[in-house]
């Protein structure tokens, strides 16, 4: 926060250094963004022509929608389990790797690679390992015949994308957790083995707590992630499906808008999806502001 | 009785062995300290001790019981470490009562015990504090109260007092020394610094590149150097070494060709050796006496109570120590004579000690002055 | 042939599958252009190639004719895709099974697949779900309604 802060004399220089970044984000955020927002608002013919201006009632549509709520409620479930999942194994594996059990050095390193794996990958990947008839996860329906099928079941479908989605999360949370845990002090872990606290007890009582920030931030990350970039995996395996149980808000928008040609009920979901999410971050952010920080 | 039996214990990492078979006996109410350069392996043998370091050969016993497989918890030891490594999320009695809230004791009774040890430490008054709000000093009687509150066999101390200034250092030294006595356990206390170790320790070990070199009481390890290292290790400023070879019977002839006086020499077969004199036995004559050796003096260090004189003498550094009465001069030229039963013999080759015999004592009478 | 139920009459197959759309309001040389293109691939060259390399039906009597002429579906490999559409013309089509146009076909037919999706699971009857998606259906009707107001559509 004390920093020096880096300052330009030549303030047309400085504009001009950020000019292209700000290009990219003005043509592929705002102007799209700002487009969705006037969609938002009027009816638009799916090609082009004439909009009417109707104010509120594509909201009102959105609200009034049952299925629309389903949608938020499945992306809710969605959010908080592959969140509560990616976040949980990827501080199991951070620990096993700050302890240096045996074989570290090579985890600390393959670990990563899942989050260098694209949504659309992940979910083709997730789509032939899990297939109840020929995938790998078959071996189940051998010995329990029909129990694993998610183009039949709901809640195998969304095992099934909160397993994929939390797959690949899990890397980017276990090197922040790494870095997390490796930045306590060795001897404190160490005073609390003398003290007579085991690896479980340390976890919750030392590390946790130092980490604290980490954990948040994660958390925020983990929440949005899931809200924005589940689209691709959902696309791949189940397609919203089976009826509708893994028709996550953010599918529904693609749904809506480019196979439906809906686009001024697509934009008004848009809006909201962005609201709740800048929403969350913030809440999130403030909550995060005040734990306290030790040094 | 919490003895702590060490066998033959040896450690690695990777292919860097750093502990090379230890054999140790700390016995019960021992204070001992283990005295050594960095990277003599004195921790890792003390985080063996404690169960921070797995043991690769060899057998730790603490109390009658073989320690190896066992959790830090099991061991019945408190450790304090060098950076106290307090918990800072925790107040002052927190980071005190954590091991009892572990042991599942009630809060109230846990309150009851970390106020009577703050009462021991001096710290009744901070208890409600973070450990970030402390001075370092205060930060180390959390750390020894934390250690004390389980009421521990076996207390163990990794360089304590390397982050407190030289004052507080001197106090807390005493501290610990009153705390032993008054637990009545088995003390291990690691450390570079030798006034420390030798200001504290019953037993004193030695230890070199993973190997212990000398065990035994301040006055011994000082006055009977097993070992060239420990010779040139313990006392401030170091023993001074000569290169000699044996001459006529009871002769030995220095590298310049000076000779010295010495029946003891006839007791070991070797014929090149180590001779070792400490600066303060060394003893002044009058210009002239037969057998005076001369040394020019090129710096004098002023002590108060004394004065160090630095000089060159048969071809490397030398120190005279001399009372503050006695008047020196950087150019002038000192005349010295060492006495016979002052000088210690070691083999050239492997560095030990080579007579078995006493050193006289009255010199300096054991008491280690501290120069610093 | 799929079979039917006793006491059913069948009736031809709805038609399916991509359809190629030209717009209004385009400039006399994009006509020309689009219908050379649309000449180019319902040429018989063209009409054939597509069932030979996929499963594709052939979308000129012409093309099937001359397919069966030449015992395209008498060879081994082939034999067989006739049944589609024999399926297809077993009667002339009447309103209710001839093909679909309908604003916003898309999201009627996704909604139709949920619903069905929905009773083949056992969490609704087929009633059930037959009449949702067809309340489904019509408030996308009306919204479509609603968006291209003022408009004739061709």
């Amino acid at each position: 926060m004390s920093g020096k802060r880096v300052t330009f004399k030549n303030f047309w220089l400085a504009i001009l250094l950020i000019l292209p970044q700000l290009f990219l984000v003005f043509t592929f955020f705002y102007w799209p963004a700002g487009e969705a927002l006037y969609w938002a608002f009027t009816l638009e013919p799916p090609f082009g022509g004439e909009q009417q201006w109707v104010g509120w009632q594509n909201f009102e549509t959105v609200f009034a929608d049952p299925l629309y709520w389903n949608s938020v409620k499945r992306s809710l479930l969605f959010a908080f389990s592959s969140t509560a999942l990616a976040m949980g194994i990827g501080l199991l594996l951070a620990s096993f790797v700050d302890r240096q059990l045996a074989g570290y050095k090579v985890y600390r390193f393959i670990y990563f690679w899942p989050y260098a794996v694209a949504a659309p990958a992940v979910g083709l990947a997730f789509r032939f390992i899990f297939a109840p008839d020929a995938g790998f996860v078959s071996a189940i329906n051998v010995w329990f015949p029909g129990l694993w099928n998610p183009a039949l079941d709901g809640f195998d479908a969304m095992v099934l994308i909160v397993l994929a989605n939390a797959w690949s999360m899990v890397a980017y949370n276990f090197i922040f957790f790494l870095a997390g845990l490796q930045s306590i002090p060795r001897s404190l872990v160490e005073a609390g083995a003398m003290d007579g606290a085991g690896a479980v007890r340390r976890m919750r009582d030392l590390q946790l707590p130092l980490i604290a920030p980490t954990f948040f931030f994660l958390i925020v990350i983990n929440i949005t992630d899931s809200f924005v970039n589940s689209f691709g995996i959902v696309d791949i395996t189940t397609g919203g499906g089976p009826a509708r149980a893994t028709d996550l808000m953010v599918f529904k928008i693609y749904s809506d808008g480019f196979k439906g040609k809906d686009y001024s009920l697509a934009a008004a979901q848009s809006l909201v999806l962005m609201l709740m999410v800048c929403a969350l971050t913030f809440i999130q952010f403030r909550f995060v502001e005040r734990r306290v920080h030790y040094s | 009785m919490a003895d702590i039996l060490i066998r033959s214990v040896v450690k690695s990492y990777g292919r860097t062995k750093v502990v090379h078979g230890i054999d140790l006996d700390i016995l019960h109410g021992d204070f001992a300290v283990i005295l050594g350069p960095s990277g003599c392996g004195k921790s890792t043998l003390l985080r063996m001790i404690a169960g921070l370091e797995e043991i690769d050969a060899g057998e730790i016993a603490i109390a009658g019981r073989v320690v190896n497989e066992l959790e830090p918890r099991e061991r019945g030891c408190a450790m304090v470490f060098q950076n106290y490594a307090l918990y800072p999320h925790m107040s002052v009695a927190e980071n005190i009562g954590y091991s009892l809230k572990i042991m599942g004791i009630r809060k109230a009774e846990r309150l009851e015990r970390v106020a009577a040890v703050a009462r021991i430490v001096g710290l009744e008054e901070f208890l409600d504090r973070r450990p970030a709000q402390l001075s370092g000093g205060q930060r180390q009687r959390v750390a020894m109260a934390r250690a004390m509150i389980k009421e521990p066999q076996v207390f163990l101390f990794d360089e304590p007092l390397s982050n407190l200034d030289a004052k507080l250092r001197v106090q807390m030294r005493i501290e610990i020394r009153r705390l032993h006595r008054r637990l009545g356990g088995t003390s291990v206390f690691v450390t570079h610094d030798q006034v420390e170790a030798m200001t504290l320790a019953d037993k004193l070990v030695v230890m070199n590149a993973g190997r212990i070199e000398q065990v035994g009481t301040p006055k011994e390890v000082y006055h009977r150097p097993a070992s060239l290292f420990v010779a040139g290790f313990i006392g401030s400023p170091p023993m001074n070494i000569m290169r000699v070879e044996r001459a006529t019977p009871g002769l030995a002839r220095l590298a310049s060709g000076a000779t010295l006086q010495m029946p003891r020499l006839d007791t070991v077969p070797e014929s090149s050796l180590r001779l070792g004199i400490r600066p303060e036995d060394i003893e002044l004559v009058a210009p002239g006496t037969p057998g005076a050796m001369e040394m020019p003096v090129e710096f004098v260090e002023e002590l108060g109570a004394g004065h160090l004189v630095h000089g060159e003498f048969e071809g490397a550094e030398f120190v005279v120590a001399l009372p503050g009465a006695i008047e020196v001069v950087a150019g002038g030229r000192l005349h010295m004579r060492f006495p016979p039963e002052a000088l210690h013999m070691f083999d050239a080759v492997s560095g030990l000690r080579l007579d078995g015999g006493e050193k006289a004592s009255g010199l300096s009478s054991g008491a280690v002055r501290e120069f610093a | 042939m799929l079979p039917v139920y006793e006491g059913f009459q069948r009736h031809n197959s709805l038609v399916g599958g991509a359809s190629l759309w030209v717009m209004q309001g385009k400039s006399r040389g994009e006509y020309q252009a689009a219908a050379a293109f649309l000449d180019y691939v319902a040429s018989r060259a063209e009409v054939e190639w597509m069932p030979t390399v996929t499963g594709y039906i052939p979308i000129t009597n012409a093309a099937f004719r001359h397919m069966q002429e030449t015992g395209f579906y008498s060879r081994p490999g082939f034999a067989g895709r006739e049944t589609a559409i024999t399926s297809l013309t077993f009667t002339p089509p009447n309103e209710n099974t001839r093909g679909i146009r309908l604003g916003n076909f898309t999201s009627i037919r996704s909604e139709l697949t949920s619903e069905m999706q929905a009773a083949y699971t056992g969490q609704k009857s087929v009633q059930q779900a037959l009449d949702d998606a067809v309340a489904r259906g019509n408030q996308i009707l009306r919204r479509f309604e609603q968006t291209m107001r003022g408009r004739q559509l061709p």
